[in-house]
């Protein structure tokens, strides 16, 4: 068991890491207002090159691994975890093509999502589906020289952001699945959802009217769609867990800068053993959420053990002890922490999308079960 | 254009922390960062390739773990990197350092540029950079904050007290910069990966270098260090001064003067 970070990885965190002290930071609270991510900020993030890390270099990917992906989405949450959502679902819909595309579907869409001049997205969801095939209603009919795909899909997060689509519709032998580019005729939007919190990156419902998708437009074969989706989302949720344990990390930070500073009776709230019982209890909960991170990336970047199963302990484990251990890093705060004024606040808006997307932790929960119980 | 730009892995002063009891420094644990001024002097050699095309060597003297830093600088966008390691540089000074930089930027061949920081902040001296210039024989200009080259014409403000004066000379040249010259980039993820797993540090031995061996490491040394001692700050006694604002300025300015403080 290796437990240190290569030379390299150390590097990628510090660089990433200067990169949201220096440019993310100071447009962190606008980007959480006005819920997008600034134009100037994402023509930096292309120079940074962080668009596709994990994805072979003849596609104009980095060469490297989920790892590398992994530890650069958990330095830009610390500072922003709306900028780091907005990553996350590039990575959802770029990694379905680069699992399950055709080489020319690869060479046709991941050179210009790894550049970042197409941002990527994910539209499973629908009004009345969260995670059963069975209920999908939009459809895409097989026509001579492709599908004609007609629906709606719910809480599509970077839907309004040019780029590609990855989709899901019934086709006559069962969900298929489906990547093209947005805006094209017949491919509108809603106005973006009020969310609570991951304000930085877009969420609208997306319409399908008579959309002409070309033959090459399947993704995998047709009718096995579900199988395309557990995969997408099993690396997801590894990205959905960076943003939690960056969260956790930041507002821990937080809690111990406040609590260094904030002087009761002549003393810093440091000294209390009430405060420091708060602290350690984030610290246990960031620290047994980091290394669970880090071994279920390790291996799904080494393509060891069941991903779909490691990825969902995995999600289902840290979405609430993060969520727990901002918790203590508000408590630490006080009545400070409530206020819009500390960025524990927006932290803890920030986690409570974790227990809730990509599968509710129910969910995960089922699929943890039923791996344990075959 | 041709530039080499020497550079140094140093300890983040910025993390180094005193022992309360012995007041030396505590090293351990401390992480190493390129001199900050050395990468200003990586990003204005990288600018002038953007400029006007051509290639960036960086080269450092140092242990096999100042290979981490001319990783950084490949990363940012060097195209060449040579770390010059070797048991016999150790207890090197600063000439002896000047020295075996020069030796080796002779064998890397024809240049346009050497760029330097002004001074590294573990020691301070700010003499490599300008004794570098005297053995390679190069005019040289110091605390440069801002360069412009025409043809083979440089222009350059160096950065003074109180102002900064204009210097033009003939390439080739060598540079020492300052903070202000720039603001390093920050290198790029994917170039990070490739910098690691695609490009090569050459690692060069006293004998790859080529030099007088009576000039190299502490037997090349013209300086020792006989001591290093923390300086423990005194603290006087503290007096409040009360009274008018004219009465306590008029009592502040003798006691000024009467400490030679004026």
């Amino acid at each position: 068991m290796n437990f240190e970070f290569t030379k390299e990885q150390l590097l990628i965190k510090k660089m990433v890491k200067a990169f949201a002290d220096s440019k993310v930071a100071p447009l962190a609270d606008g980007i959480d207002e006005q819920c997008n991510i600034p134009r100037e900020l994402l023509a930096e993030l292309k120079k940074l090159k962080i668009f596709g890390i994990p994805y072979d270099k003849k596609y104009g990917g980095a060469g490297g691994s989920y790892f590398e992906m992994v530890l650069m989405i958990e330095e830009l949450s610390k500072v922003s975890a709306g900028l780091g959502f907005f990553m996350a679902v590039h990575y959802l819909g770029a990694t379905a093509i680069n699992l399950f595309g055709t080489e020319e579907q690869k060479k046709k869409f991941l050179p210009r999502l790894c550049s970042g001049e197409a941002i990527g997205s994910f539209g499973f969801t629908e009004a009345d589906t969260g995670s059963d095939p069975k209920a999908v209603t939009c459809n895409a009919k097989l026509v001579d020289d492709g599908y004609i795909l007609n629906g709606q899909k719910r809480f599509t997060t970077n839907g309004s952001e040019p780029g590609v689509l990855v989709t899901f519709a019934k086709t006559e032998t069962g969900v298929s699945a489906f990547a093209f580019d947005k805006f094209q005729e017949g491919y509108s939007v809603s106005k973006p959802w009020e969310k609570m919190g991951n304000r930085g990156a877009e969420t609208v419902d997306v319409y399908f009217n008579d959309v002409k998708l070309p033959s090459d437009s399947l993704l995998g074969q047709e009718g096995k769609g579900f199988g395309i989706l557990l995969r997408g989302i099993a690396i997801g949720k590894l990205n959905m867990s960076a943003i939690s344990l960056g969260l956790g990390e930041a507002s821990l930070e937080e809690a111990i800068k406040y609590a260094k500073q904030r002087i009761v009776r002549g003393k810093p709230i440091a000294t209390l053993p009430t405060t420091q019982a708060l602290i350690a209890n984030a610290l246990v909960l960031n620290e047994s959420s980091r290394w669970m991170l880090y071994r279920a990336t390790e291996m799904a970047s080494k393509g060891l053990g069941d991903i779909d199963y490691e990825s969902a302990v995995t999600k289902l484990y840290i979405a609430k002890a993060i969520k727990d251990s901002i918790d203590y890093s508000l408590q630490v705060h006080g009545c400070y922490g409530y206020v819009r004024d500390f960025k524990v606040e927006r932290m803890y808006r920030d986690i409570r999308l974790m227990e809730v997307i990509e599968g509710a932790s129910e969910v995960q929960r089922v699929i943890v079960a039923s791996n344990a119980l075959k | 254009m041709h530039n080499i730009v020497c550079i140094k892995q140093v300890p983040d002063t910025r993390e180094v922390r005193l022992d309360p009891k012995t007041g030396n420094l505590i090293r351990e644990g401390v992480p190493s960062i390129i001199n900050p001024e050395d990468k200003n002097a990586i990003e204005e050699a990288l600018r002038l390739k953007d400029e006007f095309g051509g290639t960036v060597t960086v080269i450092t003297m140092g242990p096999p773990q100042a290979e981490e830093a001319l990783r950084e600088a490949l990363a940012m966008g060097a195209d060449k990197a040579v770390l010059i390691g070797d048991r016999a540089f150790a207890g090197a000074d600063t000439g002896a350092t000047s020295y075996t930089l020069g030796c080796a930027i002779n064998k890397l061949g024809k240049y346009d540029l050497i760029l330097c920081g002004r001074e590294a902040i573990d020691g301070n001296t700010a003499q490599v950079g300008p004794q570098l210039g005297e053995i390679l024989g190069l005019p040289q200009i110091t605390y440069v904050r801002k360069v412009v080259i025409r043809k083979n014409i440089i222009e350059a403000e160096r950065a003074l007290e109180d102002g900064y004066e204009v210097v033009s000379t003939q390439l080739p040249v060598l540079l020492t910069v300052v903070k202000e010259c720039n603001e390093p980039r920050i290198a790029a993820v994917a170039d990070i990966i490739e910098a690691y797993r695609e490009k090569e540090v050459i690692a060069w031995s006293a004998k790859d270098v080529d030099g007088d061996k009576a000039r190299i490491g502490l037997n090349g040394s013209w300086t020792r260090i006989r001591k290093a001692a923390a300086v423990k700050p005194q603290k006087g006694k503290v007096q409040i001064l009360e009274g008018s604002v004219g009465d306590v300025t008029k009592t502040l300015v003798a006691e000024f003067n009467k400490r030679n403080l004026l």
